[in-house]
C-alpha cells in the first residue's frame, strides 16, 4: 500500500512539473508559430528584419545603453551601502537590510509613480534646481552638450532602475563582505601583494566579492532590460524592446491585419529570448562560482573583529535610506495634494477629495474598493497554485540531489527558473496569441491573469523553500516513524513544522508580486470589470490631466498598492529565518 | 627611542594588553636578536597570539612598548618587514599554488620569469610540480608549508609563527617542525614561534622562553 502511495505521489509530482514547464513553453511556442504564419517569416528571417528595423533597432540600443547605465549607477550607489553594511557592527541592522530591499518588492507602477512625483514640477528635486521634467537649467545643458534628447526622463529612469535594484546589490553583496573570514585580510595585508590598498582589491575584495557584483549586475541587467512600467512612464518618448512589443502586441496576430506589429513582436521576442538566457545562464555560472569561493565565518564573529561604524558610513547609509524612502514618501504625500491654476496663479490644496473620488471609482473603470478586491483575489489564488507548485517543484529538487540524480534535479532546477528569462510582457504575450487566439472564447474568463501571476511568482517560491527543504533534518522523519504516527503527522513534524518560517516568506512575496504585477496583466486584462490596482493606477495616469484630480486619484491608488505590499514584506522579514541574509 | 643593541630586531619592553577591562597580559619583555629563532611557550588562552598580532600591528599597542629595528612600532609601523604565518593556513582558494606563493613576491616579472621564482620556492619546501595544483588538494602539511614559502619569499625581516603545525597529526608536527627550521635557518631568517607543544618548540627554535617568565 505504502508503495503504490509513493508511486502515486512521485507521479503527482511529475505532472505538476510538467504542466509547469509546458504552460511556461507552450504559449510561447504557439504565439512564435502564430506570428511566424501571420507574418509569412520564419524564426530566422524575423532576427534578421529585427536588425534591419530601424525602429527595432532603436529600441535594441535605447534598451541596451538604458540597462547598461542602469547597472553602472546601481554599483555606484548599492556598493558603498553594502560595503559599509558588511564590514562594520551596526545597529539594528536588520531594519536597516529591511528597509534597503523594500524598493525591489515595490510594484514597478508604484516606483514610476514615486519618480513621477519625485521629478514633478513641485516635486523636491525641481526644488533644488534639478529639472528632470522640462530638461530646463543644467540638465538642458546636458542634453544640448551631449546630443542626446530627453536626457532628464533618461536620467529619471535609470536612477528608477538603480533605486529598484539596489537591494539586489546589498542582499548579494553583503553576505559574502560580513561573513567573509577577517583572517583572509590580516594575512593579505602581512604580504607584498596587499601592502597597499589596490593590492588588497585586486588579491582580495575582487576575486571575493567580484563575482557576488558580477552576478548581480547581471540580475540588474535583466531586471532593467525587461522594465516595462517605469519606462512607460518615465520615458515616454523612448521605446525599449520590453515596451515596444507591449505596445505592438494589441494589434498583433492577426492576419491581414497590421503585419508590420506581428513582424515587430516576433522579431523583439526572439531577439530579448536570445539576450536574456543568455544573461541568465552567464548570471546561473557566476552564482557557482561564487559559492564555491566563498570562505565564510559567523556574520557576528567577522563582525566583532571590524568595529564600529564611522561617520562617513553613517552619512553613507543613512543617504541611502533616505534615497529609499523619499519616492515612497513622496507618492503618499501626493495623494492628498491637488494643484489647481486660477489665472496663472498655482496653488497647492492639502485635501481628502482624490481618495474620496476614487473610492467612489468617479474618473476611473474601476472604484479603487473594487480594483483592490480584484487585486487581492488575483493574488489569493495565485498564493495557492505557487505555493503548491514552488513546494513540489523544491522538494522533488531535493529528492533528485538526494537520490544522486544530480542532472536531473539540474534540469528541474532550470525549469522553475524558466520565467525569469522571459519577462512579463512576453509571458502575456505568449498567453494572449498563444491561448486566446485559440480560443479567444479565454478571453473574457477573469482567471486568465492568474496564470502569468504563477509564472512569475513560482521561481520566488522555488528559490526561498528550496535550501530550506535542503537543511531539513532526516531524523526527524526517522524518529517519527520510529514512533509509530500516521504518514500525515510524521509530515507535519518533520517536514512543514520546520518550513514554517519559509512558507510564511514564500507565500507574502508570492502575495506581494501578483499584487504589483502589471507587465502581463497590464496586456491580458483590458475589459475593465477585473482591473487590478497596477492597471488602476496606469488607467488614472493615462487620462488627459483637465481635472486636478486624476493625478492625485493616482497616487492614492498607488498609495494603497504601496501600503499592502510593504505590510507583506514586513511580514516576511518577520518571519525570514534568521542568517538568512542574501537571496530572496 | 632606540635600541640599546644594534644586534636586535626586536624589543618589547613592558607591553600590556586589556580587553573588556581584564588583563590578558602584563608587562611582558623580550628582545630577539638577528637570526634567532626563539620560541615561546605558553598554555592555550594567555596571549601569545595577541602578542605576535601586536608586534605585526593587526592590534594596537601602547607607545614606546614595541621596538623594531630600534625604532617605536608606532611611529614607523612594521608593513612589509613582518611575515606571519597563522595557526590554520591561509591560503587563497581562487588562486593556485604557484599564484598564491607569488603572492609573497616583491619583484615584478613576465610569466617565465615568475614560474622561475615559484618553481625555485617549491623546490626549497619540498613540493616541486605543485604549481598548478589548486589549494583544497593540499594536506594540512602541504598548506602549511606553502604558506611558510610565500611568508619567505617576501624576505620578511622578522618572521611570527602562531602555532602553524596545532592542527596536524604528530608526527606531521615533528616532521615539520624539523623542515620549518632547517628553512628558517638557510634562509638566515628571524623567527617568533609561538606554540604549547613543548618538543615541537624544542625542534624549531635556538632558544625556547617560557611566556610566565617574559611576563614578569
Amino acid at each position: 500500500m505504502g508503495k503504490f502511495r509513493n508511486s502515486f505521489f512521485n507521479l503527482s509530482q511529475w505532472v505538476i512539473i510538467i504542466s509547469y514547464a509546458l504552460a511556461i513553453v507552450l504559449p510561447l511556442l504557439y504565439a512564435i508559430i502564430r506570428l511566424e504564419s501571420v507574418t509569412g517569416n520564419s524564426s530566422l528571417d524575423s532576427i534578421i528584419l529585427f536588425f534591419e528595423n530601424p525602429e527595432t533597432l532603436d529600441a535594441l540600443k535605447f534598451t541596451m545603453v538604458e540597462s547598461l547605465f542602469s547597472v553602472i549607477l546601481t554599483l555606484i550607489i548599492g556598493l558603498p551601502l553594502a560595503w559599509q553594511l558588511g564590514r562594520y557592527e551596526w545597529k539594528r541592522i536588520s531594519i536597516i537590510r529591511s528597509l534597503l530591499s523594500i524598493p525591489f518588492v515595490m510594484p514597478a507602477i508604484v516606483a514610476a509613480m514615486g519618480f513621477l512625483a519625485l521629478i514633478d514640477q513641485d516635486g523636491p528635486l525641481q526644488k533644488i534646481g534639478i529639472d528632470l521634467r522640462s530638461e530646463s537649467g543644467f540638465i538642458g545643458d546636458i542634453s544640448s552638450l551631449t546630443g542626446f534628447e530627453n536626457t532628464g526622463h533618461f536620467i529619471a529612469l535609470i536612477v528608477a532602475h538603480a533605486w529598484f535594484n539596489i537591494s539586489l546589490i546589498v542582499r548579494m553583496v553583503e553576505p559574502t563582505l560580513s561573513t567573509m573570514d577577517p583572517s583572509w585580510e590580516e594575512q593579505i595585508r602581512l604580504l607584498p601583494a596587499g601592502n597597499n590598498r589596490l593590492g588588497r582589491i585586486r588579491n582580495i575584495w575582487l576575486p571575493f566579492i567580484g563575482p557576488a557584483i558580477a552576478c548581480a549586475s547581471a540580475l540588474c541587467f535583466v531586471f532593467s532590460f525587461t522594465s516595462f512600467a517605469l519606462v512607460k512612464w518615465l520615458t515616454p518618448n523612448n521605446s525599449t524592446m520590453e515596451s515596444l512589443m507591449a505596445e505592438s502586441g494589441g494589434t498583433a496576430g492577426i492576419y491581414n491585419y497590421r503585419v508590420d506589429t506581428s513582424e515587430i513582436v516576433l522579431a523583439i521576442c526572439l531577439v530579448q529570448l536570445i539576450i536574456l538566457i543568455t544573461a541568465l545562464g552567464f548570471t546561473s555560472r557566476l552564482q557557482r562560482k561564487h559559492s564555491l569561493r566563498h570562505a565564510m565565518v559567523s556574520e557576528a564573529s567577522a563582525r566583532n573583529s571590524r568595529g564600529k561604524p564611522t561617520v562617513f558610513g553613517k552619512i553613507i547609509i543613512l543617504s541611502g535610506l533616505i534615497f529609499t524612502l523619499l519616492p515612497l514618501i513622496l507618492i503618499a504625500w501626493s495623494s492628498f495634494i491637488v494643484r489647481t491654476v486660477e489665472d496663472g496663479i498655482v496653488s497647492n490644496e492639502f485635501t481628502l477629495a482624490a481618495w474620496e473620488n476614487v473610492w467612489a471609482g468617479d474618473n476611473s473603470t474601476i472604484a479603487l474598493h473594487e480594483a483592490l478586491g480584484n487585486s487581492l483575489i488575483y493574488a489569493l489564488i495565485t498564493l495557492m497554485f505557487s505555493l503548491t507548485i514552488g513546494w513540489v517543484i523544491a522538494s522533488t529538487i531535493n529528492r533528485l540531489e538526494i537520490s544522486g540524480k544530480v542532472k536531473m534535479a539540474k534540469i528541474v532546477d532550470l525549469i522553475s527558473l524558466a520565467p525569469l528569462g522571459i519577462s512579463a510582457v512576453m509571458i502575456g504575450l505568449g498567453i494572449l496569441l498563444g491561448i486566446l487566439r485559440w480560443s479567444p472564447s479565454l478571453f473574457n474568463w477573469f482567471m486568465i491573469p492568474v496564470l502569468p501571476h504563477v509564472l512569475l511568482t513560482t521561481p520566488f517560491v522555488v528559490r526561498v523553500m528550496l535550501p530550506a527543504i535542503r537543511s531539513l533534518d532526516n531524523s526527524f522523519e526517522e524518529q517519527a516513524k520510529m514512533l509509530g504516527l500516521s504518514e500525515f503527522r510524521i509530515w507535519i513534524h518533520s517536514k512543514l513544522s520546520f518550513l514554517l518560517g519559509p512558507l510564511a516568506v514564500a507565500g507574502s512575496l508570492t502575495i506581494a508580486f501578483s499584487l504589483g504585477e502589471f507587465g502581463a496583466t497590464w496586456i491580458l486584462v483590458r475589459s475593465g470589470s477585473w482591473d487590478t490596482l497596477s492597471i488602476l493606477v496606469d488607467q488614472l495616469m493615462s487620462q488627459p490631466k483637465f481635472n486636478p484630480l486624476i493625478y492625485p486619484m493616482a497616487m492614492a491608488s498607488a498609495t494603497v498598492l504601496m501600503a499592502l505590499t510593504f505590510v507583506l514584506f514586513l511580514l516576511a522579514e518577520k518571519v525570514r529565518p534568521s542568517g538568512e541574509g542574501s537571496g530572496f | 627611542m632606540t635600541k640599546n643593541n644594534s644586534n636586535e630586531i626586536i624589543e618589547i619592553r613592558n607591553l600590556s594588553k586589556r580587553f573588556e577591562n581584564e588583563d590578558i597580559f602584563t608587562n611582558l619583555n623580550l628582545s630577539i636578536g638577528e637570526n634567532q629563532i626563539i620560541a615561546i611557550l605558553g598554555p592555550s588562552g594567555c596571549g601569545k597570539t595577541t602578542m605576535l598580532r601586536m608586534i605585526c600591528g593587526l592590534e594596537t599597542c601602547e607607545k614606546d612598548s614595541i621596538f623594531f629595528n630600534g625604532q617605536d612600532i608606532k611611529d614607523n609601523n612594521t608593513e612589509g618587514k613582518v611575515g606571519f604565518i597563522f595557526q590554520k593556513p591561509i591560503l587563497f582558494p581562487h588562486l593556485n599554488v604557484g599564484k598564491n606563493i607569488l603572492l609573497g613576491s616583491k619583484e615584478k616579472g613576465d610569466k617565465k620569469y615568475n614560474m622561475k621564482i615559484i618553481e625555485r620556492e617549491l623546490e626549497f619546501i619540498g613540493l616541486p610540480g605543485f604549481a598548478k595544483r589548486k589549494i583544497e588538494s593540499l594536506s594540512g602539511g602541504e598548506s602549511q608549508r606553502v604558506a611558510l614559502a610565500r611568508a619567505l619569499l617576501a624576505k620578511p625581516e622578522l618572521l611570527l609563527l602562531d602555532e602553524p603545525f596545532s592542527a596536524l597529526d604528530v608526527k606531521s608536527r615533528r616532521k615539520l617542525a624539523i623542515e620549518t627550521r632547517k628553512f628558517l635557518k638557510s634562509r638566515k631568517m628571524t623567527a617568533i614561534h609561538v606554540t604549547h607543544d613543548k618538543e615541537e618548540a624544542e625542534l624549531v627554535a635556538d632558544r625556547v622562553l617560557d611566556w610566565e617568565k617574559i611576563c614578569l
